[in-house]
């Protein structure tokens, strides 16, 4: 599904990525960890087209196409897509309306019909149930007096509604309480199938409790330098990066 | 509608000498300073030269009901955007103005509720009344006020009787010059609503065909005791025209002044608003949105003249600008001595849509009493590179994703708006626009 082969990320003239291969298959869980800096969250933020990651070498093979050719609303209607860390408030937006209009805008590259409101009403109040949301949300502007937990509940609704192929989550895990937790990540596991995959990116093994990734990666100074199974979690929980960084070393 | 009186003949020749004097010989009508120029300190910002461009401006004979001099093409043309900018919530209550003379035959104010009445006055009917019309303009007047002050000929006078709710009146303003020509005119409306009375007032201001204009209307609302107007205005001249309008408002004891002005046509638009706010639990909003591009000028100037305690003032005026359009605000906030207790709020925010957009805005608070809140606020930026992101990782496309926040940006001001028929259309006018 996605095949990322020695990508180089520059940010305002700091090297950040410095060569990332990395390959998620349909119907796979991975876990990207490291510490602050490592580059976690600039591939993802790279991967969905962010203007201010420049690549300055690699390739990204999404689904057969060259994911980096793409403008970043093409690369959502194709089936990318970014929880954000941050999510971004827009205000006098409300959050039906984008979702309507999100929605149709990938259906519209799809090739299927645009829903209309009352039809796009009923899809909706299905996808809230994935992520335990108020419908009265859906008439607030997007993310604007949102609780940080809210937020991260909106983002993986976001994800309800767009069925994408491949889910990016960027610390979706950060600043959530255990019950909100428990819920996001009871979200991601109903949406995830055979035929999509998710990419977590995060900092603590405590997601991967809800989340059972079959694969766990290390990022370190711009690249992926350890892999291995979802026990790889566990251990870095008990013992820290420091180990990866002398077998690096070594 | 009733037209009363005798047209003053003597009237026309004032305005048509005053024409000629600003035009030509920059006459100086009393105590305004003249016919503005850059060294104003209110003007400082504005080009009139397209103003005074024409060789000559013609003015409409007012004993004439105007729907007369309109050609078959016009007149289609009028009917169609009078049914395109219907609202509903008058019940037929409208009022037509034409190159600044009222028309009788376009008129109808049959769906005014009982107790509230409209009537064209003329000049030389009845002093008294005269002296009463003047009364809100006084203050801080300007060349183009004076002009009006001193020209009028017909107001529209509406009365809303004591304890009267729910009235609404739609008031059409249109800018129609003969093709070839300018057109000049300086249209007057008077609202009075009396104790406890509830009014809405719709402005419109629409052209018809292509040409010169400048309209020069003046809107003076008095609210007595616990009453309140809700006044919205909506200017979409087309690119010829100049409006440089002026509402004066003074509310007492208990009443609520509510108005919401969108400028989105005409070359220049000049908007003054002049509020009066004499009484304690009183509330007095003026609220604006300028959206504007091209080569257009959007210059908003206001007062709110906190003369009373207790008194509370609201506004947010938004400005929208691309192309090479320049907007300028400068909202005064005046609390005089005694006047404790006030609560005024003011916010100017400014979005930018090119590199070559302008835009001017100077908040300036004076105060004379100690126990009050001002809070004011202004802005000037372009559209956030984080939220165009975001709506783009959500397969927004760029353009609409620019479309989505500048609508945004606006819609804050559409929701102010209390007939729905307006908010409709406003809101459609604003998605025509911000569309790339």
């Amino acid at each position: 599904m996605l095949k990322i082969s020695n990508l180089n990320v520059m940010v305002e003239r700091t090297r950040i990525l410095r060569g990332v291969d990395f390959e998620v298959k349909a119907g796979e869980v991975h876990a990207i960890m490291g510490l602050n800096g490592s580059g976690k969250s600039t591939l993802v933020k790279t991967l969905a087209g962010h203007p201010h990651y420049e690549v300055t070498a690699g390739n990204v093979d999404f689904m057969g196409t060259d994911l980096l050719e793409l403008e970043p609303d093409e690369r959502a209607k194709a089936g990318l897509f970014l929880a954000f860390q941050y999510p971004v408030e827009l205000p006098g937006v409300s959050n039906m309306n984008f979702l309507r209009q999100a929605l149709n805008s990938v259906r519209e590259y799809r090739g299927e019909e645009e829903l209309d409101p009352l039809e796009f009403d009923d899809y909706v109040r299905e996808c809230l149930k994935v992520v335990d949301m108020d419908p009265a949300f859906l008439d607030r502007s997007v993310n604007v007096g949102f609780s940080g937990g809210e937020k991260k509940r909106n983002e993986i609704l976001q994800m309800a509604v767009l069925q994408p192929k491949l889910a990016l989550l960027d610390e979706t895990d950060s600043g959530l309480d255990i019950d909100a937790l428990r819920t996001v990540a009871d979200g991601v596991n109903k949406l995830s199938n055979e035929d999509n995959a998710v990419v977590l990116v995060t900092h603590y093994q405590r997601l991967l409790n809800y989340i059972t990734p079959d694969y766990v990666h290390v990022m370190m100074n711009g690249q992926i330098v350890k892999s291995g199974p979802k026990e790889l979690a566990l251990e870095l929980e008990e013992r820290g990066y420091d180990w990866i960084a002398q077998e690096q070393q070594s | 509608m009733t037209h009363t009186g005798s047209e003053d003949t003597k009237k026309e020749s004032v305005l048509e000498h005053a024409l000629d004097g600003f035009i030509r010989q920059g006459e100086r009508l009393e105590g305004t300073g003249g016919f503005p120029t850059k060294k104003h300190e209110e003007w400082r910002f504005v080009r009139l030269k397209s103003l005074v461009a024409p060789e000559r401006y013609e003015v409409a004979d007012a004993a004439k009901d105007p729907a007369t001099a309109l050609d078959a093409t016009q007149r289609a043309e009028l009917d169609a955007k009078l049914e395109e900018i219907l609202v509903s919530e008058a019940n037929g209550a409208l009022a037509v103005c034409i190159n600044g003379v009222w028309s009788e035959s376009l008129s109808t104010l049959d769906g005014l509720n009982e107790g509230t009445s409209a009537q064209v006055v003329s000049f030389s009917q009845d002093v008294e009344l005269v002296g009463e019309l003047s009364g809100l303009v006084q203050d801080g007047k300007d060349y183009f006020t004076a002009l009006n002050d001193t020209s009028w000929q017909q107001t529209l006078k509406v009365s809303v009787n004591k304890d009267t709710h729910g009235g609404c009146l739609h008031v059409v303003y249109v800018d129609a010059p003969a093709s070839g020509s300018a057109v000049l005119s300086v249209p007057r409306a008077y609202v009075h609503v009396q104790r406890g009375s509830k009014f809405a007032l719709v402005e419109d201001h629409i052209s018809l065909g292509e040409g010169v204009s400048t309209m020069i209307p003046v809107v003076e609302v008095s609210l007595e005791e616990n009453a309140r107007c809700d006044h919205t205005k909506v200017q979409q001249n087309q690119l010829e025209a100049h409006h440089v309008a002026r509402h004066a408002i003074k509310i007492v004891e208990g009443a609520h002044y509510a108005s919401c002005t969108f400028h989105m046509g005409a070359q220049l638009s000049r908007q003054d608003m002049h509020a009066e706010i004499a009484g304690g639990n009183t509330n007095c909003e003026l609220h604006g949105l300028a959206l504007i591009d091209g080569q257009q000028v959007s210059d908003t100037h206001s007062v709110m003249n906190h003369v009373h305690a207790h008194a509370q003032s609201d506004q947010v005026h938004k400005c929208v600008v691309g192309g090479k359009a320049h907007a300028v605000f400068n909202g005064k906030i005046f609390v005089r001595e005694g006047a404790q207790q006030i609560d005024a709020f003011q916010l100017n925010r400014n979005l930018l849509l090119s590199d070559r957009a302008q835009v001017d805005t100077k908040p300036q608070l004076e105060i004379f009493a100690d126990d009050v809140k001002c809070s004011h606020g202004a802005t000037i930026g372009q559209l956030d590179e984080d939220q165009l992101f975001y709506l783009q990782a959500r397969g927004v496309a760029k353009d609409e994703a620019r479309a989505l926040l500048t609508y945004a940006f606006a819609a804050e001001l559409v929701d102010k708006v209390p007939q729905l028929s307006v908010r409709k259309r406003v809101s459609q006018m604003i998605l025509e626009k911000t569309t790339y």
